[in-house]
C-alpha cells in the first residue's frame, strides 16, 4: 500500500469537511500510524532516531552485546534525545553505513587491520560528520584492543595525532559535568582522541564502558564495576550520556550562553 | 633637375625573352664561326668585336632614352601641445607664476625654435587637456586653465590623426599631471622600468619648474575594501604626498562632519609619499561617505587637496540566527554544525536537553543535583519578550512549545515576522500540527495550513516513512532557495539524486499566497516558503534533510540549500525578485550612470513588458524619475548623467499585483583630478620622451638644441622623356665595329 497516497491535500480555500470525508480521514490516519508502528517494530523503516550502530569485523566484534542498548536506556529516561533501541551490527563497506552517524567499535583483543576501502570509507564518514565511539572492553589502559585500533585507524587519517581530551572538552560537559572518566574499570582516567576541524569524532576509551552499561533482560547490570561499585557505574552512564549528547551536539556546550553557568556550577 | 638613362621600349616579356635568345644564339654562332682560328688572341678580339656589335643591337632594340624629373622637398609637420588643464594654472617656481605662463614665455622667447621648424616643416599649434585643438601661436596667449582631466596619449592621437602629412615630431609643454594611459602605465612601472608608448615621431618635453621650491600637502589616495559590516571595524590607509613641510600633520577621519578617527604623521622636507592606517566602526547599515582631512599649511600651493572623501557601504554586520529544537538530533546537529561555521552568521541555539518527563535520579534512585549538570534554564520570558528582536531570523525545530512557551508567547514571534523578520519551522514528531502549532499565531505566518490534528494530543501529524522523494515543483525550479545548482537541468537532476525524506508532517493545505517548492508523494508539501506581511517564513515538513549532507557525493547540497535559504529569509538583495544594480558605488560627474533593473514575478519568472521607473533623489533631496527600458529576460536599464556631487538614492517604481521594493545608492564625486597629484611629474616627461626618441629639457636651459629630422625629398611626378636609341651617333659605332671585324678577318684571310 502506498502510506502516501492518502494524502490530497486541500488549498487555503476549502472550507471545512463533510462528515464522510473527516471519518476517513481518520481512518486513514489511524492506518498510518499502525502501519508505522508496525513497520518500525520490524526495523523495515529507517528514522532520524539515535541508533547504537556497532562496527562489525572479522573478531570478537560484539563482546558486550547488550551494552549499547543499556546506555540508550538511561539516554531515553534521562533526556530528551529520541532513541531507537535496537542496536544494529553494520560493517564498514555496508552501502547503508551512512544511515547511521554514530559508530561504536568494541573488542578485548587485537582487532585487524582496516582494507583500504574500509579505511577510504571511514575516513570519508568521519570527515562528513559521523562519529566514531572505540572501548577497550577488556579495560585496560593502552590495551591490545586499544593499541591496534590506533594502527588500524593511522592509514584513515595519517596526518593527526592521538591526544588525551582535556578537562573542558565538550564531551565532559555535554549533560552532565564530569571531571573524572570510569567505566567497569578504573585502569583509564582519560578519554583519548582524533580531532577533526572543530570537532573529535573518534573518542577511545580504554576503561569498558560498554561492560558498566550492559544489562540483561531482566535489567541486571552484567558486569561488577570496580573499585568504585554503582557509585562507579552511575559515573560511567554519564560519561556513555554524554558520549552520545556530544555526538548529536558537539560544541553546543561551548557557546556563550552557557559559560556563566558551567563555571559557577564547577567552583 | 635630374637626367636619368631609361629604356622606353614596350615590350612584352615574351619578346624580351625572344630578343635574349637571338642574343645568346648569335654568340654561339660567332663562336661556332671562329673554331678555325688558331690563334686564341686573334679569336678572342674577333668574338670581342662581334659581343660588342650584339651588345650595341641589342641597347637599341631596346629603345633607351633619357628622362628628365623634377626632385621636390616635402615638407613634414612639426606640432607643439600646450597643456591648458586646471593643474597648469598652479605656480611654477621660482617666482611662483603660474605653470601656462612659464611655458607661454618660453615659447615667446624660442624664436630661433620656432624659425627653424618653420623652415623646414609646417608648424600646428594645439591647446590639450583630454583631447587635442587646434590653435595658434597668438591665441595660446590667452587660453585659460579650464581642462579638469589631462590625458596626453589621447591628446597625442588627436594630433596624429589630424593629417596624413608625415608627423617630424612634437613639442610638448605639460607639467605631465596625466590622468589617462600614460599617467596609468607610469603609477604602475615597476622600478627601473622604461614607459612603452609607441608614437610615429619623436617628442620633446620640458620641465616647467624648479620643483624645490615647491610646498604642498595632499591626499592622493584612499584606499578601502569598499564595503564593510555595522558595528565591526574597518581599516582604510590613506597615502599623503607632502612636500617643503617639516611639521606633525594631523589626519581625521569625518562622519557627517563628526571626527571617528585621527592619527598624526610626521612629514619632512623633501617630497615624499606616506600612508597612513585608520581605522573605524560604522554604525548604520546603508552607504556612508566618510571624508579624510588633512590641515591647511601656510603657504600651500593647493588647499583643495588636502581632503578627500569615499564611500563605504555598510551591510548588516552578520545574519543572527535564534535556533531553538525541541531535542538533540541529526537534523538539528548538521543544521547547526552549517550555520555555526558560517562566518556570516551569529547563531544563538537552544536545545532542550531534558523535558519534563525525564528522570533527574541516578541508578540508585538518588537525585542528581543540578550542579552536576550541564543544563541551563530555558529562558523563555528574555527570548520572548527581550530577544526576539536581536534576530533575523528565528528557527523552531522540531520544536513542542506548549511546555516551554505560554500560547500568548507565539503573538510575539507572529508579529515579529510580519514587522519584516523570518522563521523557519522544521518538521519531525514534535512540529507543526505534532508540536500543537495549529489554530495558532504561528499557523497564521506558516506557509501550509495544519488543521485538525492541532486539536488531538499526540504525534498524529507525523508519519515515519523511509523513502519519500522530494519533488520540484513548477514553482520550486524558479525560487532562489532551491538553486543548488546555477544550471537549471544541473540543478533538477541533483534535485531527483537527493537522499529520499525519513518522514514527514502532513499538513492541510497550502496559503494562497504560499508557494510549495517541493512535494512529497500525493503532492505532499515538503518545502514551502510565504512572505506575510512585510516578513518571511519557510516551511521544511520533515526532520531528515540532514541525510543530505551526509550521504551523496558530500554536503554541498545541503549547505548550498541552507545558504540559499538563509539569504532569501534575510532579504539579501541577491535574493530579491526586483534587484536595482549599478555598476559601481561612485562615478564622476557628468559620468554615464547605468541603473539595471532585474524585475521577476512573484513566481520569480521574469517580468515583461514592465513599466519600470527609477526614482533618484539628489543629495539635495530633489526627486526625479527615470523610466527603464526593457532589455530582455525581466532586464531593464535606465541611463542617467548627474552633476550634484553627494550621495544619490535610488528607487525602483512597478506598478502590478506582486511589484517589489529595490533600492540602491551610489555617490557622484566632486573632486578636481587635476590638483590631486600637484607636482610636476618630470620623471613621466622624461621617460616619455626616452620612448619616442625625442628629449626631456629644461625651458631655463637655452644651450639645448632640438633637432628634428630633415624635409624628405622625393622625385616629381612630372617626368620629360627623351628617345636616343633613333640617333645615327649611337648606329655608328656599331657599323665601324661591324667593319672592323669584317677588315681583321679579310686580313687574317679568315672565312
Amino acid at each position: 500500500m502506498d502510506l502516501l497516497a492518502l494524502s490530497k491535500l486541500p488549498v487555503e480555500g476549502v472550507t471545512g469537511f463533510n462528515r464522510r470525508q473527516f471519518l476517513k480521514l481518520g481512518a486513514d490516519l489511524a492506518i498510518l500510524y499502525a502501519l508505522s508502528r508496525a513497520a518500525r517494530a520490524f526495523g523495515i523503516i529507517d528514522s532520524s532516531k539515535f541508533v547504537w550502530a556497532q562496527i562489525i569485523y572479522n573478531g570478537r566484534w560484539n563482546t558486550r552485546p547488550t551494552g549499547g542498548r543499556g546506555i540508550l536506556l538511561e539516554v531515553a529516561k534521562r533526556t530528551s534525545v529520541d532513541v531507537s533501541l535496537e542496536p544494529k551490527g553494520i560493517s564498514l563497506t555496508d552501502p547503508k553505513l551512512r544511515d547511521y552517524p554514530f559508530l561504536c567499535i568494541s573488542g578485548d583483543k587485537e582487532i585487524p587491520s582496516f582494507s583500504k576501502q574500509e579505511s577510504l570509507a571511514l575516513r570519508a564518514y568521519l570527515t562528513s560528520g559521523g562519529m566514531l565511539f572505540a572501548d577497550d572492553t577488556k579495560g585496560e589502559a593502552n590495551g591490545a584492543f586499544s593499541k591496534k585500533l590506533k594502527k588500524a585507524l593511522s592509514p584513515v587519517f595519517p596526518e593527526k595525532e592521538w591526544k588525551r581530551l582535556p578537562q573542558d572538552h565538550s564531551v565532559f560537559r555535554s549533560f552532565y559535568l564530569l571531571d573524572r572518566f570510569v567505566g567497569r574499570t578504573a585502569s583509564m582516567p582519560y578519554l583519548e582522541g582524533l580531532d577533526h576541524e572543530d570537532r573529535t569524532p573518534v573518542i577511545l576509551s580504554g576503561n569498558d564502558l560498554l561492560g558498566a552499561w550492559a544489562r540483561d533482560e531482566f535489567g541486571t547490570y552484567e558486569h561488577r564495576a570496580a573499585p568504585g561499585g554503582e557509585a562507579q557505574r552511575e559515573m560511567a552512564i554519564r560519561m556513555g550520556i554524554n558520549v552520545v549528547l556530544y555526538a548529536l551536539t558537539v560544541n553546543y556546550k561551548k557557546d556563550q550562553v552557557h559559560q556563566p553557568f558551567i563555571l559557577q556550577r564547577k567552583r | 633637375m635630374t637626367e636619368s638613362l631609361v629604356f622606353l621600349n614596350t615590350y612584352s616579356t615574351y619578346q624580351l625573352i625572344l630578343i635574349a635568345v637571338l642574343f645568346i644564339a648569335f654568340l654561339a654562332f660567332s663562336l661556332y664561326g671562329l673554331r678555325r682560328v688558331k690563334s686564341w688572341k686573334r679569336k678572342a678580339l674577333l668574338f670581342s668585336l662581334r659581343l660588342l656589335v650584339a651588345i650595341l643591337c641589342v641597347f637599341i632594340a631596346l629603345q633607351p632614352g633619357i628622362e628628365k624629373a623634377k626632385i621636390i622637398t616635402k615638407k613634414g609637420r612639426v606640432a607643439v601641445l600646450m597643456d591648458v588643464s586646471e593643474s597648469m594654472s598652479l605656480p611654477a617656481y621660482p617666482g611662483k607664476k603660474p605653470r601656462i605662463d612659464a611655458a607661454r614665455e618660453f615659447l615667446s622667447g624660442a624664436n630661433d625654435l620656432i624659425d627653424s621648424i618653420k623652415k623646414d616643416h609646417d608648424l600646428e599649434i594645439y591647446s590639450f587637456s583630454d583631447r587635442a585643438q587646434a590653435s595658434s601661436l597668438d591665441s595660446l596667449a590667452s587660453l585659460k586653465t579650464l581642462g579638469k582631466n589631462t590625458d596626453i596619449a589621447n591628446s597625442l592621437r588627436d594630433v596624429e590623426k589630424k593629417s596624413e602629412q608625415k608627423l617630424m615630431g612634437v613639442v610638448l609643454l605639460s607639467d605631465g599631471n596625466d590622468h589617462g594611459d600614460i599617467g596609468r602605465a607610469f603609477k604602475s612601472l615597476p622600478a627601473g622600468s622604461p614607459l612603452k608608448f609607441e608614437f610615429p615621431a619623436p617628442i620633446f618635453t620640458f620641465g616647467l619648474a624648479d620643483q624645490k621650491s615647491f610646498r604642498d600637502n595632499s591626499i592622493t589616495e584612499v584606499r578601502s575594501a569598499g564595503f564593510g559590516f555595522a558595528k565591526t571595524p574597518i581599516e582604510i590607509i590613506v597615502a599623503i604626498r607632502a612636500q617643503g613641510y617639516s611639521t606633525k600633520l594631523p589626519v581625521v577621519l569625518r562622519e557627517s562632519g563628526e571626527i571617528i578617527a585621527s592619527k598624526s604623521l610626521n612629514i619632512t622636507p623633501d617630497p615624499r609619499d606616506y600612508e597612513v592606517s585608520l581605522k573605524f566602526t560604522p554604525q548604520r547599515q546603508g552607504k556612508t561617505i566618510y571624508t579624510v582631512e588633512i590641515p591647511v599649511l601656510a603657504d600651500e600651493a593647493v588647499p583643495d587637496n588636502n581632503s578627500r572623501s569615499f564611500v563605504v557601504n555598510v551591510i548588516r554586520d552578520k545574519t543572527r540566527i535564534l535556533q531553538i529544537a525541541g531535542r538533540p538530533s541529526w537534523d538539528e546537529r548538521f543544521l547547526r554544525q552549517i550555520l555555526k561555521n558560517d562566518p556570516g552568521i551569529d547563531l544563538v541555539s537552544f536545545m532542550i536537553l531534558r523535558t519534563p518527563q525525564s528522570l533527574g535520579t541516578d541508578i540508585r534512585g538518588f537525585p542528581i543535583p543540578v550542579e552536576e549538570l550541564s543544563l541551563i534554564p530555558f529562558p523563555t520570558v528574555d527570548i520572548f519578550e527581550k530577544g526576539l528582536s536581536q534576530f533575523d531570523i528565528v528557527i523552531f525545530q522540531n520544536f513542542d512549545h506548549r511546555p516551554y512557551v505560554p500560547f500568548q508567547y507565539l503573538n510575539f514571534v507572529k508579529d515579529y515576522v510580519e514587522k519584516g523578520r523570518a522563521f523557519v519551522m522544521i518538521g519531525g514528531d514534535q512540529s507543526f500540527s505534532a508540536g500543537g502549532y495549529g489554530g495558532t499565531p504561528i499557523e497564521e505566518i506558516l506557509p501550509n495550513r495544519l488543521g485538525i490534528e492541532a486539536l488531538s494530543e499526540g504525534k498524529s501529524g507525523w508519519i515515519e516513512a523511509s523513502g519519500v522523494p522530494l519533488k520540484l515543483t513548477s514553482a520550486g525550479k524558479e525560487h532562489p532557495i532551491m538553486k543548488l545548482d546555477l544550471d537549471r537541468k544541473k540543478n533538477e537532476k541533483l534535485w531527483s539524486s537527493l537522499p529520499n525524506a525519513l518522514g514527514f508532517n502532513r499538513v492541510q493545505g497550502v496559503r494562497a499566497n504560499a508557494l510549495v517548492l517541493a512535494e512529497g508523494k500525493g503532492s505532499t508539501p515538503i518545502i514551502s516558503v510565504r512572505e506575510t506581511s512585510k516578513g518571511r517564513s519557510l516551511a521544511i515538513a520533515t526532520d531528515s534533510l540532514w541525510k543530505w549532507a551526509f550521504e551523496g557525493d558530500g554536503e554541498r547540497p545541503y549547505r548550498t540549500f541552507w545558504k540559499n535559504a538563509i539569504s532569501w529569509l534575510a532579504k539579501e538583495p541577491s535574493f530579491e525578485r526586483t534587484r536595482l544594480i549599478v555598476e559601481k558605488d561612485s562615478y564622476q560627474k557628468n559620468e554615464t550612470i547605468a541603473l539595471e533593473v532585474l524585475a521577476n514575478d512573484p513566481f520569480y519568472k521574469p517580468v515583461k513588458g514592465g513599466l519600470i521607473q527609477v526614482e533618484l533623489t539628489s543629495p539635495s533631496k530633489k526627486t526625479m524619475i527615470v523610466k527603464a527600458e526593457e532589455k530582455k529576460d525581466g532586464k531593464y536599464e535606465a541611463k542617467i548623467k548627474l552633476d550634484e556631487p553627494g550621495l544619490y538614492q535610488a528607487k525602483v517604481r512597478m506598478q502590478g499585483e506582486g511589484a517589489q521594493a529595490a533600492e540602491t545608492a551610489f555617490v557622484v564625486e566632486g573632486r578636481n583630478l587635476e590638483l590631486e597629484d600637484l607636482s610636476i611629474n618630470e620623471e613621466l616627461l622624461r621617460m616619455l620622451a626616452e620612448a619616442t626618441g625625442g628629449k626631456y629639457m629644461l625651458i631655463q636651459d637655452k644651450k639645448e638644441k632640438i633637432a628634428f629630422p630633415p624635409p624628405e625629398k622625393v622625385r616629381a611626378a612630372e617626368r620629360e622623356r627623351k628617345p636616343i636609341w633613333d640617333s645615327p651617333w649611337l648606329y655608328l659605332p656599331a657599323v665601324l665595329l661591324f667593319c672592323l671585324e669584317w677588315f681583321l678577318r679579310r686580313r687574317w684571310s679568315l672565312p
